[in-house]
Protein backbone atom coordinates (compact mmCIF):
# COMPACT_ATOMS: atom_id res chain seq x y z
CA UNK A 1 0.00 0.00 0.00
CA UNK A 2 2.75 2.42 0.88
CA UNK A 3 5.71 0.93 -0.93
CA UNK A 4 6.25 2.68 -4.19
CA UNK A 5 7.39 0.55 -7.09
CA UNK A 6 8.33 2.15 -10.37
CA UNK A 7 7.03 -0.80 -12.37
CA UNK A 8 3.70 -0.70 -10.65
CA UNK A 9 3.40 2.96 -11.47
CA UNK A 10 4.37 2.39 -15.09
CA UNK A 11 1.75 -0.35 -15.19
CA UNK A 12 -0.88 2.04 -13.87
CA UNK A 13 0.11 4.70 -16.38
CA UNK A 14 -0.18 2.18 -19.21
CA UNK A 15 -3.52 1.00 -17.90
CA UNK A 16 -4.94 4.49 -17.56
CA UNK A 17 -3.76 5.40 -21.06
CA UNK A 18 -5.28 2.22 -22.39
CA UNK A 19 -8.54 3.00 -20.60
CA UNK A 20 -8.41 6.48 -22.12
CA UNK A 21 -8.03 5.09 -25.63
CA UNK A 22 -10.71 2.46 -25.14
CA UNK A 23 -13.27 4.81 -23.57
CA UNK A 24 -12.65 7.34 -26.29
CA UNK A 25 -13.26 4.68 -28.91
CA UNK A 26 -16.17 2.88 -27.31
CA UNK A 27 -17.92 5.54 -25.24
CA UNK A 28 -17.17 9.14 -26.16
CA UNK A 29 -16.89 8.75 -29.90
CA UNK A 30 -20.16 6.86 -30.49
CA UNK A 31 -22.06 9.36 -28.36
CA UNK A 32 -20.44 12.31 -30.10
CA UNK A 33 -21.19 10.73 -33.48
CA UNK A 34 -24.80 10.17 -32.65
CA UNK A 35 -25.16 13.70 -31.32
CA UNK A 36 -23.57 15.16 -34.43
CA UNK A 37 -25.84 13.05 -36.59
CA UNK A 38 -28.83 14.27 -34.64
CA UNK A 39 -27.66 17.85 -34.96
CA UNK A 40 -27.21 17.38 -38.69
CA UNK A 41 -30.67 15.87 -38.94
CA UNK A 42 -32.21 18.74 -36.99
CA UNK A 43 -30.35 21.27 -39.12
CA UNK A 44 -31.52 19.50 -42.26
CA UNK A 45 -35.09 19.46 -41.07
CA UNK A 46 -34.91 23.10 -40.11
CA UNK A 47 -33.57 23.93 -43.53
CA UNK A 48 -36.27 21.87 -45.16
CA UNK A 49 -38.91 23.58 -43.07
CA UNK A 50 -37.51 26.97 -43.98
CA UNK A 51 -37.52 26.06 -47.66
CA UNK A 52 -41.09 24.79 -47.43
CA UNK A 53 -42.10 27.95 -45.65
CA UNK A 54 -40.51 30.15 -48.28
CA UNK A 55 -42.16 28.14 -51.01
CA UNK A 56 -45.54 28.44 -49.34
CA UNK A 57 -45.05 32.18 -48.99
CA UNK A 58 -44.16 32.46 -52.67
CA UNK A 59 -47.27 30.49 -53.56
CA UNK A 60 -49.36 32.70 -51.34
CA UNK A 61 -47.99 35.79 -53.05
CA UNK A 62 -48.66 34.27 -56.42
CA UNK A 63 -52.22 33.37 -55.49
CA UNK A 64 -52.88 36.79 -54.05
CA UNK A 65 -51.68 38.32 -57.27
CA UNK A 66 -53.84 35.96 -59.26
CA UNK A 67 -56.87 36.72 -57.13
CA UNK A 68 -56.39 40.45 -57.45
CA UNK A 69 -55.95 39.97 -61.20
CA UNK A 70 -59.18 38.03 -61.36
CA UNK A 71 -60.93 40.70 -59.32
CA UNK A 72 -59.86 43.49 -61.64
CA UNK A 73 -60.66 41.36 -64.65
CA UNK A 74 -64.16 40.67 -63.41
CA UNK A 75 -64.56 44.34 -62.62
CA UNK A 76 -63.46 45.12 -66.16
CA UNK A 77 -65.93 42.63 -67.58
CA UNK A 78 -68.76 44.05 -65.49
CA UNK A 79 -67.83 47.55 -66.54
CA UNK A 80 -67.74 46.56 -70.19
CA UNK A 81 -71.08 44.80 -69.94
CA UNK A 82 -72.62 47.79 -68.23
CA UNK A 83 -71.31 50.15 -70.86
CA UNK A 84 -72.52 47.92 -73.63
CA UNK A 85 -75.94 47.58 -72.05
CA UNK A 86 -76.18 51.34 -71.67
CA UNK A 87 -75.24 51.84 -75.29
CA UNK A 88 -77.80 49.31 -76.36
CA UNK A 89 -80.42 50.93 -74.18
CA UNK A 90 -79.64 54.39 -75.51
CA UNK A 91 -79.74 53.13 -79.04
CA UNK A 92 -83.08 51.38 -78.56
CA UNK A 93 -84.65 54.35 -76.83
CA UNK A 94 -83.42 56.68 -79.52
CA UNK A 95 -84.76 54.42 -82.22
CA UNK A 96 -88.08 54.14 -80.45
CA UNK A 97 -88.25 57.90 -80.06
CA UNK A 98 -87.47 58.35 -83.72
CA UNK A 99 -90.12 55.85 -84.72
CA UNK A 100 -92.68 57.40 -82.44
CA UNK A 101 -91.90 60.84 -83.90
CA UNK A 102 -92.31 59.48 -87.44
CA UNK A 103 -95.61 57.90 -86.52
CA UNK A 104 -96.81 61.16 -84.97
CA UNK A 105 -95.75 63.16 -88.00
CA UNK A 106 -97.41 60.70 -90.31
CA UNK A 107 -100.58 60.71 -88.25
CA UNK A 108 -100.65 64.51 -88.28
CA UNK A 109 -100.18 64.52 -92.04
CA UNK A 110 -102.98 61.97 -92.42
CA UNK A 111 -105.24 64.06 -90.26
CA UNK A 112 -104.41 67.16 -92.30
CA UNK A 113 -105.15 65.32 -95.50
CA UNK A 114 -108.38 63.99 -94.08
CA UNK A 115 -109.45 67.47 -93.07
CA UNK A 116 -108.59 68.97 -96.39
CA UNK A 117 -110.54 66.24 -98.03
CA UNK A 118 -113.53 66.96 -95.80
CA UNK A 119 -113.28 70.67 -96.43
CA UNK A 120 -113.18 70.17 -100.12
CA UNK A 121 -116.20 67.92 -99.91
CA UNK A 122 -117.97 70.48 -97.83
CA UNK A 123 -117.13 73.24 -100.27
CA UNK A 124 -118.55 71.22 -103.12
CA UNK A 125 -121.66 70.51 -101.12
CA UNK A 126 -122.04 74.19 -100.24
CA UNK A 127 -121.63 75.03 -103.89
CA UNK A 128 -124.18 72.38 -104.78
CA UNK A 129 -126.48 73.77 -102.14
CA UNK A 130 -126.09 77.31 -103.43
CA UNK A 131 -126.66 76.12 -106.92
CA UNK A 132 -129.84 74.22 -106.02
CA UNK A 133 -131.02 77.13 -103.88
CA UNK A 134 -130.51 79.47 -106.81
CA UNK A 135 -132.34 77.17 -109.15
CA UNK A 136 -135.22 76.92 -106.69
CA UNK A 137 -135.44 80.67 -106.36
CA UNK A 138 -135.41 81.02 -110.07
CA UNK A 139 -137.97 78.27 -110.43
CA UNK A 140 -140.49 79.42 -107.74
CA UNK A 141 -142.47 82.64 -107.22
CA UNK A 142 -140.87 85.70 -105.92
CA UNK A 143 -141.98 87.52 -102.75
CA UNK A 144 -141.13 87.90 -99.21
CA UNK A 145 -142.76 84.65 -98.32
CA UNK A 146 -140.73 82.78 -100.72
CA UNK A 147 -137.70 84.72 -99.70
CA UNK A 148 -138.20 83.76 -96.11
CA UNK A 149 -138.92 80.28 -97.05
CA UNK A 150 -135.78 80.21 -99.05
CA UNK A 151 -133.73 81.51 -96.18
CA UNK A 152 -135.12 78.99 -93.87
CA UNK A 153 -134.51 76.29 -96.29
CA UNK A 154 -130.95 77.47 -96.88
CA UNK A 155 -130.25 77.85 -93.25
CA UNK A 156 -131.73 74.53 -92.60
CA UNK A 157 -129.60 72.84 -95.06
CA UNK A 158 -126.49 74.83 -94.55
CA UNK A 159 -126.77 74.59 -90.81
CA UNK A 160 -127.40 70.97 -91.08
CA UNK A 161 -124.48 70.32 -93.30
CA UNK A 162 -122.34 72.67 -91.29
CA UNK A 163 -123.19 70.94 -88.09
CA UNK A 164 -122.56 67.61 -89.58
CA UNK A 165 -119.18 68.40 -91.11
CA UNK A 166 -117.83 70.45 -88.22
CA UNK A 167 -118.84 68.08 -85.59
CA UNK B 1 0.51 -5.60 -7.64
CA UNK B 2 -2.95 -6.44 -6.53
CA UNK B 3 -4.30 -3.06 -7.57
CA UNK B 4 -3.08 -3.59 -11.15
CA UNK B 5 -5.28 -6.64 -11.39
CA UNK B 6 -8.26 -4.72 -10.10
CA UNK B 7 -7.51 -1.91 -12.57
CA UNK B 8 -7.54 -4.42 -15.41
CA UNK B 9 -10.87 -5.62 -14.13
CA UNK B 10 -12.17 -2.07 -13.99
CA UNK B 11 -10.96 -1.46 -17.53
CA UNK B 12 -12.69 -4.60 -18.75
CA UNK B 13 -15.94 -3.72 -16.97
CA UNK B 14 -15.91 -0.13 -18.22
CA UNK B 15 -15.18 -1.12 -21.81
CA UNK B 16 -17.82 -3.85 -21.84
CA UNK B 17 -20.30 -1.46 -20.24
CA UNK B 18 -19.50 1.17 -22.86
CA UNK B 19 -19.98 -1.30 -25.68
CA UNK B 20 -23.25 -2.47 -24.20
CA UNK B 21 -24.47 1.09 -23.64
CA UNK B 22 -23.50 2.37 -27.08
CA UNK B 23 -24.32 -0.64 -29.23
CA UNK B 24 -27.79 0.54 -30.22
CA UNK B 25 -27.64 4.31 -30.17
CA UNK B 26 -30.38 5.93 -32.19
CA UNK B 27 -30.54 9.33 -33.79
CA UNK B 28 -34.27 9.52 -33.35
CA UNK B 29 -36.39 8.44 -30.39
CA UNK B 30 -33.55 7.44 -28.09
CA UNK B 31 -34.49 5.04 -25.32
CA UNK B 32 -34.30 5.80 -21.62
CA UNK B 33 -30.91 4.13 -21.39
CA UNK B 34 -29.49 6.23 -24.19
CA UNK B 35 -30.96 9.42 -22.82
CA UNK B 36 -29.42 8.82 -19.43
CA UNK B 37 -26.08 7.90 -20.98
CA UNK B 38 -26.07 10.98 -23.20
CA UNK B 39 -27.17 13.26 -20.38
CA UNK B 40 -24.45 11.88 -18.08
CA UNK B 41 -21.67 12.13 -20.64
CA UNK B 42 -22.82 15.55 -21.71
CA UNK B 43 -22.91 16.73 -18.13
CA UNK B 44 -19.31 15.59 -17.61
CA UNK B 45 -18.26 17.10 -20.91
CA UNK B 46 -19.83 20.46 -20.12
CA UNK B 47 -18.32 20.42 -16.66
CA UNK B 48 -14.81 20.03 -18.06
CA UNK B 49 -15.41 22.34 -21.00
CA UNK B 50 -16.43 25.08 -18.59
CA UNK B 51 -13.27 24.52 -16.59
CA UNK B 52 -10.87 24.11 -19.49
CA UNK B 53 -12.33 26.65 -21.86
CA UNK B 54 -12.58 26.42 -25.61
CA UNK B 55 -8.84 26.05 -26.09
CA UNK B 56 -8.51 23.26 -23.58
CA UNK B 57 -11.47 21.25 -24.85
CA UNK B 58 -9.01 18.78 -26.38
CA UNK B 59 -8.22 17.56 -22.86
CA UNK B 60 -11.83 16.83 -21.92
CA UNK B 61 -11.83 13.15 -23.00
CA UNK B 62 -8.79 12.46 -20.83
CA UNK B 63 -10.30 14.26 -17.85
CA UNK B 64 -13.56 12.37 -18.35
CA UNK B 65 -11.65 9.10 -18.44
CA UNK B 66 -9.81 9.97 -15.25
CA UNK B 67 -12.93 11.05 -13.35
CA UNK B 68 -14.77 7.89 -14.41
CA UNK B 69 -11.76 5.75 -13.51
CA UNK B 70 -11.24 7.32 -10.07
CA UNK B 71 -14.96 7.29 -9.27
CA UNK B 72 -15.29 3.63 -10.22
CA UNK B 73 -12.08 2.76 -8.38
CA UNK B 74 -13.25 4.52 -5.24
CA UNK B 75 -16.67 2.85 -5.41
CA UNK B 76 -15.22 -0.59 -6.15
CA UNK B 77 -14.67 -0.93 -2.40
CA UNK B 78 -18.44 -1.27 -2.07
CA UNK B 79 -18.29 -4.53 -3.99
CA UNK B 80 -15.64 -5.91 -1.68
CA UNK B 81 -12.61 -5.13 -3.82
CA UNK B 82 -9.63 -3.29 -2.51
CA UNK B 83 -9.99 0.13 -4.15
CA UNK B 84 -6.98 0.76 -6.44
CA UNK B 85 -6.95 4.38 -5.25
CA UNK B 86 -6.03 3.09 -1.83
CA UNK B 87 -2.69 2.09 -3.34
CA UNK B 88 -0.23 4.97 -3.47
CA UNK B 89 1.32 3.58 -6.65
CA UNK B 90 -1.96 4.28 -8.42
CA UNK B 91 -2.55 7.76 -7.03
CA UNK B 92 1.07 8.67 -7.67
CA UNK B 93 0.86 7.45 -11.24
CA UNK B 94 -2.34 9.44 -11.77
CA UNK B 95 -0.78 12.54 -10.23
CA UNK B 96 2.33 12.22 -12.38
CA UNK B 97 0.16 11.86 -15.46
CA UNK B 98 -1.73 14.96 -14.38
CA UNK B 99 1.39 17.09 -13.93
CA UNK B 100 2.79 15.87 -17.24
CA UNK B 101 -0.47 16.81 -18.90
CA UNK B 102 -0.55 20.18 -17.13
CA UNK B 103 2.96 21.11 -18.24
CA UNK B 104 2.35 19.68 -21.72
CA UNK B 105 -0.73 21.87 -22.02
CA UNK B 106 1.37 24.87 -21.01
CA UNK B 107 4.03 24.09 -23.61
CA UNK B 108 1.43 23.36 -26.26
CA UNK B 109 -0.46 26.58 -25.62
CA UNK B 110 2.40 29.04 -25.07
CA UNK B 111 5.35 27.44 -26.82
CA UNK B 112 8.42 26.25 -24.98
CA UNK B 113 9.82 29.74 -24.46
CA UNK B 114 6.50 31.09 -23.26
CA UNK B 115 6.16 28.13 -20.93
CA UNK B 116 9.61 28.78 -19.44
CA UNK B 117 8.81 32.47 -19.11
CA UNK B 118 5.52 31.68 -17.40
CA UNK B 119 7.52 30.61 -14.32
CA UNK B 120 8.46 34.22 -13.73
CA UNK B 121 4.88 35.32 -13.50
CA UNK B 122 3.41 37.23 -11.78
CA UNK B 123 6.91 38.44 -10.77
CA UNK B 124 10.45 37.11 -10.96
CA UNK B 125 10.58 36.70 -7.19
CA UNK B 126 8.11 33.81 -7.21
CA UNK B 127 10.05 31.78 -9.79
CA UNK B 128 11.42 29.27 -7.22
CA UNK B 129 7.95 28.72 -5.85
CA UNK B 130 6.59 28.20 -9.35
CA UNK B 131 9.29 25.65 -10.06
CA UNK B 132 8.63 23.89 -6.78
CA UNK B 133 4.99 23.70 -7.71
CA UNK B 134 5.88 21.23 -10.46
CA UNK B 135 6.68 18.80 -7.67
CA UNK B 136 4.20 20.06 -5.08
CA UNK B 137 1.10 19.82 -7.25
CA UNK B 138 1.36 16.13 -8.11
CA UNK B 139 2.38 15.26 -4.57
CA UNK B 140 -0.65 17.08 -3.16
CA UNK B 141 -2.93 15.47 -5.72
CA UNK B 142 -1.52 12.05 -5.00
CA UNK B 143 -1.59 12.38 -1.24
CA UNK B 144 -5.03 13.92 -1.07
CA UNK B 145 -6.59 11.07 -2.97
CA UNK B 146 -4.56 8.39 -1.28
CA UNK B 147 -5.03 9.84 2.21
CA UNK B 148 -8.74 10.21 1.83
CA UNK B 149 -9.20 6.68 0.62
CA UNK B 150 -6.96 5.16 3.28
CA UNK B 151 -8.48 7.33 5.94
CA UNK B 152 -11.97 6.35 4.91
CA UNK B 153 -10.94 2.70 4.81
CA UNK B 154 -9.35 2.85 8.29
CA UNK B 155 -12.34 4.61 9.81
CA UNK B 156 -14.69 2.10 8.23
CA UNK B 157 -12.60 -0.79 9.58
CA UNK B 158 -12.73 0.75 13.06
CA UNK B 159 -16.50 1.18 12.85
CA UNK B 160 -16.89 -2.37 11.64
CA UNK B 161 -14.75 -3.42 14.57
CA UNK B 162 -17.10 -1.68 17.00
CA UNK B 163 -20.30 -3.03 15.54
CA UNK B 164 -20.38 -4.87 12.24
CA UNK B 165 -24.19 -4.77 11.99
CA UNK B 166 -26.21 -1.74 10.85
CA UNK B 167 -23.85 0.84 12.33
CA UNK B 168 -21.45 0.90 9.33
CA UNK B 169 -24.33 1.56 6.98
CA UNK B 170 -24.66 5.37 7.31
CA UNK B 171 -20.90 5.71 7.50
CA UNK B 172 -20.32 3.74 4.38
CA UNK B 173 -22.61 6.19 2.59
CA UNK B 174 -20.28 8.97 3.59
CA UNK B 175 -16.82 7.38 3.47
CA UNK B 176 -17.26 5.06 0.53
CA UNK B 177 -19.77 6.77 -1.72
CA UNK B 178 -19.78 10.47 -0.94
CA UNK B 179 -16.08 10.81 -0.21
CA UNK B 180 -15.17 8.56 -3.10
CA UNK B 181 -17.09 10.70 -5.58
CA UNK B 182 -15.90 13.94 -3.99
CA UNK B 183 -12.28 12.86 -4.27
CA UNK B 184 -12.69 11.91 -7.91
CA UNK B 185 -14.30 15.31 -8.48
CA UNK B 186 -11.58 17.19 -6.60
CA UNK B 187 -8.75 15.41 -8.36
CA UNK B 188 -10.13 16.21 -11.78
CA UNK B 189 -11.27 19.71 -10.83
CA UNK B 190 -7.75 20.61 -9.68
CA UNK B 191 -6.08 19.05 -12.70
CA UNK B 192 -8.44 20.93 -15.01
CA UNK B 193 -7.87 24.19 -13.15
CA UNK B 194 -4.11 23.80 -13.44
CA UNK B 195 -4.44 22.99 -17.15
CA UNK B 196 -6.63 26.00 -17.82
CA UNK B 197 -4.22 28.15 -15.79
CA UNK B 198 -1.41 26.98 -18.06
CA UNK B 199 -3.45 27.57 -21.20
CA UNK B 200 -4.63 31.03 -20.28
CA UNK B 201 -1.39 32.27 -18.75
Amino acid sequence: MLNISLWNMVGVVVEVLLLYVLLKKFLFKPIKDIQEKRQAMIDGQMQKADAANAEALAFKEQYAQKISGVQSESNQILEDARKQAKNEYDRIVEQANGEAGDILVKAKKNMELEREKAMREMETQVADLALSAASKILGSKTGTDSDLNLYDQFLDKAGDTDDRTLN
Amino acid sequence: MESNVIIWGIIAVLVLLSIWLTHDLKVENPGKKQLMLEAGIEWLENFFKDLLGEQGSRYTPYMMTVIIFIAVSNLSGLLGFKPPTKDMNVTAALAIMSIVLIEYAGIHAQGTLGWVKSFTRPMALVTPINIMEIAIRPVSLCMRLFGNMVGGFVVMELIKGICPVLLPFPFTLYFDIFDGLIQAYVFCLLTSLFISEQIEA
